[in-house]
């Protein structure tokens, strides 16, 4: 709490002190009373502020009080949307009848992925009780997904900048990122490509049916209704003609979306599946638009979530819902290196939770990394440098052995130059003294510098980490224990709190040769879910699979299963691939492993190595597609790219299809 | 309610004119400027009126010399000057006046305190975030030590308020008089066999730290009473860890290491 200018004045006051009342008075010096006045003066006024300082930080800061709200143009909301811009009000307040603060900084802390656009996001200055602050500031949203915000930062100091204080003003609020609105034809409200909307309320069915809107005029058969006969078209044609009205009878699609591991990889807004929330999201309205019926199916390597096609304003803001939490998932691995997560996390706890990581309540032993490093034998793939290191302790031994010979060499020589005939004595002395600090410094100084001082303070870190987790999600006691010595489970934890967070971390690809993220189990759960989907269809339905599978060509059986049994109900199913950004679109049929593998992005700079991979990756990348195509067009099976062309429109298109008369005459 | 102004910050780079670096741009910090050329010329004279003759001008040198540099040590330097003033051996004899100790004990206390919160408002008022001091280029020789503009935090000097020198001005010569009578009370005789100032120092250190006990440990359980659930269960946790660390560590080790067994057998099948 006191800074360098606090501690500094608090030593010239004690000395000042200690010379006033320890030093012997002298007749000669009167101005020792003076001095020893001057001292407790000072004194008494540091030591007042000191306490008065320490009665505002214990007492009084935690009393501050945050309440958020976040507006748009017409007034506060709930529920965000992507692409558009909010403003936030954050106000702070003391209750009153109490201790003001003389100065204090409040800085907002602004969540991750949200740009801000204009206004402040910090205050500074004194806050009286009884009265709010305000800060104010407008935000522009991410991508779909979630917006988390933390809480304030806070700092205060006296006037005089000899006490200091750093919190955090924890007032978490989530809010959802809905993904943006489209129109009926399912492009935003501003992009209009075809002039064809529909009348709100009337939708076109191209079946026969018994709506009211005319659909065609064909022969009259006996058994007509009456009612339906076109009388001026008969007589003009001199026979008796009928009108056939469109089916009001709705078309069902039903959204299977892919949320596993695999479509999470890449930055919030950028990766695939933001690509597939959006193309998801952007069928569901318009398609609610058109007073469709839209189910929604999200599924991952473990479990499905069904959701029946429905077609009313709450079930679209149901299915809204549900793709931007999906839309915020974040992957995780149990193959993640700790050390790469660690640092991150620990930055993070520092100035979000400071109170929990404070050395009276999470203390972290000197001692510990020394005496109890972490063996080789519980790391996964343990290197030379993890083996010494779990030996630390006998290093240190071998160290301080080899330390205490050479010291014995070196002062054995010393005695021997001491007593050389002609050897100044005096010089001996001072020698010995800088030799000996010399020694000092080598035996109690270099070895905190020597051996391993990264990982000690990561072990520290680990410590309070582990505390702080344990007690987070439900642990302890016996977790913090379990983090600290067991690697997997503490990278499992740290990436949950790191996305619960929603703070952006890197992970390993690889382990060996093995891509970590390809989910191979997610085909069974998806093929279960539209055997599930078709089991409870009705009439010819579309299911359209928003499925990334490019990997898993060889393991598509049970899903071909699955689409097999779909057809024979006749219902349609259509497959959107997301494409990886930067690579280009797969060109026609039957040009594989011709991609040239141009650069996109980097200009066509990369060289060697760097240009065969990915050529080769651009070539593998397409080849699996043309394969997953040719596997499902032999049941006609459309399979469109998602970076190609507009596939909402694509998938609408195909469910006005649904609706093309059969006639059978 | 107040509300969020964008943050001015009154760049003063060390090219600038001396006017500007001693705070007479026209800002309210110019009052604390003031207090301090005030406090070292009253200190001055309370030392020559003690017949400290040449040392007299040791205070006010320091004095200057921190107000032209900002330097942050200037105050305790000060105060040791002036310790320094009052150990000089007299030889013709030395006007002991109470009323000059309490005017030379305000004086300084003034300078004190004005320096510290000039140096608050022109330099700095947080400590350096060394995270990003780090991330700086380093600019010269120490530049480690230095604060560099982009971790600067000042404190406004519209926050500046005449209250407060007001409430400064009234509170020194009270701070003057609580010194002397805490050095009247201090007791020299009913020790127990030790010199008497020696006595006298013990009790003031004794005093001191049963105070300084009393007052931790209030604020210490007063921050435990209002612990919240997340903050108590860490409290103990951490304690059940302290104590039972040893099993603990063997447990989970053991644990750890046949998981990994386990996984690698897998992986080998």
């Amino acid at each position: 709490m006191l800074t360098s200018r606090g501690w500094w004045l608090l030593l010239i006051l004690l000395a000042v002190l200690g010379l006033a009342m320890l030093v012997p008075p002298k007749q000669e010096v009167p101005g020792r009373q003076t001095m020893a006045i001057l001292g407790l003066t000072v004194l008494l006024w540091f030591l007042f502020e000191w306490l008065l300082f320490a009665i505002r930080v214990r007492m009084i800061v935690p009393l501050l009080r945050v309440r958020r709200e976040v507006w748009d143009e017409r007034g506060p909301v709930e529920t965000l949307w992507a692409g558009r811009n909010f403003l936030v009000h954050a106000r702070v307040g003391l209750p009153s009848g109490i201790l003001g603060l003389p100065y204090i900084l409040l800085t907002d802390f602004r969540p991750f992925g949200v740009e801000e656009e204009t206004g402040e996001t910090r205050y500074e200055g004194s806050m009286a009780a009884g009265h709010d602050l305000e800060i104010r500031y407008s935000i522009q949203c991410p991508p779909p997904g979630q917006v988390r915000f933390e809480g304030l930062k806070i700092q205060v100091a006296d006037k005089q900048g000899l006490f200091y204080h750093v919190g955090f003003l924890s007032s978490v609020e989530v809010y959802r990122v809905l993904p943006p609105l489209v129109d009926v034809e399912g492009h935003a409200p501003d992009v209009k490509r075809h002039n064809l909307l529909p009348p709100p309320g009337i939708h076109r069915l191209r079946r026969p049916g018994s709506g009211s809107e005319l659909l065609d005029l064909r022969d009259y058969i006996p058994g007509d209704p009456p009612r339906t006969i076109a009388w001026k078209v008969s007589a003009r044609r001199d026979r008796l003609i009928t009108k056939e009205f469109e089916s009001e009878v709705p078309v069902r699609c039903t959204l299977f979306v892919d949320t596993s591991n695999s479509v999470r990889l890449g930055s919030s807004g950028q990766n695939a599946l933001s690509r597939l929330v959006e193309i998801a999201a952007g069928v569901a309205q318009a398609a609610a638009g058109a007073h469709d019926l839209t189910g929604l199916c999200l599924f991952d390597e473990h479990a499905a979530n069904y959701i029946r096609p429905a077609r009313n304003s709450g079930h679209l803001i149901k299915m809204l819902n549900l793709l931007a939490d999906a839309a915020g998932l974040t992957p995780t691995t149990g193959k993640a290196s700790v050390a790469g997560l660690l640092p991150q996390a620990y930055s993070f706890a520092q100035e979000v939770y400071p109170h929990l990581l404070r050395r009276d309540m999470n203390r972290a032993p000197f001692w510990l990394p020394w005496l109890w490093p972490q063996p080789a034998y519980t790391l996964r793939k343990p290197t030379l440098a993890d083996r010494v290191y779990s030996r630390l302790l006998l290093v240190m031994v071998v160290y301080a052995v080899g330390g205490f010979i050479l010291t014995a060499i070196i002062l054995l020589g010393l005695l021997n130059w001491a007593g050389a005939p002609g050897m100044d004595q005096g010089m001996v002395l001072p020698i010995a003294g800088v030799i000996g600090l010399a020694l000092v410094a080598n035996f109690f100084l270099l070895p905190t510098f020597m051996f391993f001082p990264k990982r000690r303070r990561q072990f520290r870190w680990r410590k309070q980490l582990a505390a702080l987790l344990s007690a987070r999600y439900g642990l302890a006691p016996g977790g913090l224990g379990l983090l600290l010595e067991d690697d997997e489970q503490l990278s499992l934890h740290l990436q949950k709190f790191l996305s619960e967070h929603q703070v952006p971390y890197t992970l390993p690809l690889y382990e060996g040769p093995r891509y970590l993220f390809a989910a191979p189990e997610k085909v069974d759960v998806l093929a279960k879910s539209l055997l599930r989907a078709v089991g409870k269809g009705h009439d010819n339905e579309l299911f359209v699979l928003l499925a990334d599978v490019l990997e898993l060509s060889d393991r598509l059986d049970p899903l071909l299963r699955a689409v097999k049994v779909a057809l024979s109900r006749h219902h349609r199913v259509m497959v959107i691939c997301p494409w990886p950004l930067g690579m280009p679109v797969p060109g026609k049929p039957g040009a594989k492993g011709k991609a040239k593998g141009k650069a996109q992005g980097g200009g066509g700079k990369a060289k060697g190595l760097e240009k065969v991979l990915r050529q080769a990756t651009i070539a593998r990348y397409h080849w699996a597609y043309h394969q997953l195509r040719r596997s499902l067009a032999r049941l006609q099976v459309p399979v469109v790219c998602a970076a190609s062309g507009d596939p909402v429109r694509l998938i609408l298109d195909r469910m006005d299809q649904l609706r093309t008369v059969r006639r059978y005459r | 309610m107040k509300k969020s102004e964008p943050h001015k910050k009154t760049e003063k780079s060390a090219a600038s004119p001396l006017w500007e670096r001693l705070g007479w741009g026209g800002g309210p910090g110019v009052y604390y400027l003031v207090v301090c050329l005030a406090s070292l010329a009253l200190i001055f004279l309370v030392l020559a009126e003690k017949q400290a003759g040449s040392w007299s001008l040791l205070p006010i040198g320091v004095g200057l010399i921190g107000l032209l540099t900002r330097w942050s040590s200037a105050p305790a330097m000060l105060l040791l000057a002036v310790t320094v003033c009052l150990n000089v051996p007299v030889r013709f004899g030395r006007l002991a006046s109470p009323f000059m100790d309490v005017l030379l004990c305000a004086a300084t206390l003034a300078f004190v305190v004005a320096q510290y919160r000039l140096q608050c408002v022109q330099g700095y008022i947080f400590p350096a975030d060394q995270r990003r001091q780090d991330g700086q280029k380093s600019q010269g020789l120490f530049s480690r030590w230095r604060h560099n503009e982009g971790t600067r935090q000042r404190r406004a000097e519209s926050l500046v308020t005449p209250g407060e020198i007001g409430l400064l001005a009234l509170s020194l010569p009270i701070w003057a008089l609580l010194g002397m009578m805490v050095w009247g009370w201090l007791p020299l005789n009913y020790n127990i066999g030790f010199l008497p100032w020696v006595w006298r120092a013990m009790v003031f250190a004794w005093a001191m730290g049963v105070a300084l006990l009393v007052a931790a440990g209030f604020f210490d359980y007063w921050r435990q009473r209002h612990f919240t659930s997340l903050e108590a269960t860490v409290y103990l946790q951490d304690m059940f860890w302290h104590e039972t660390r040893r099993e603990q560590r063997r447990l989970n080790r053991w644990g750890a290491w046949f998981r990994l067994r386990r996984q690698r057998r897998r992986e080998r099948w």
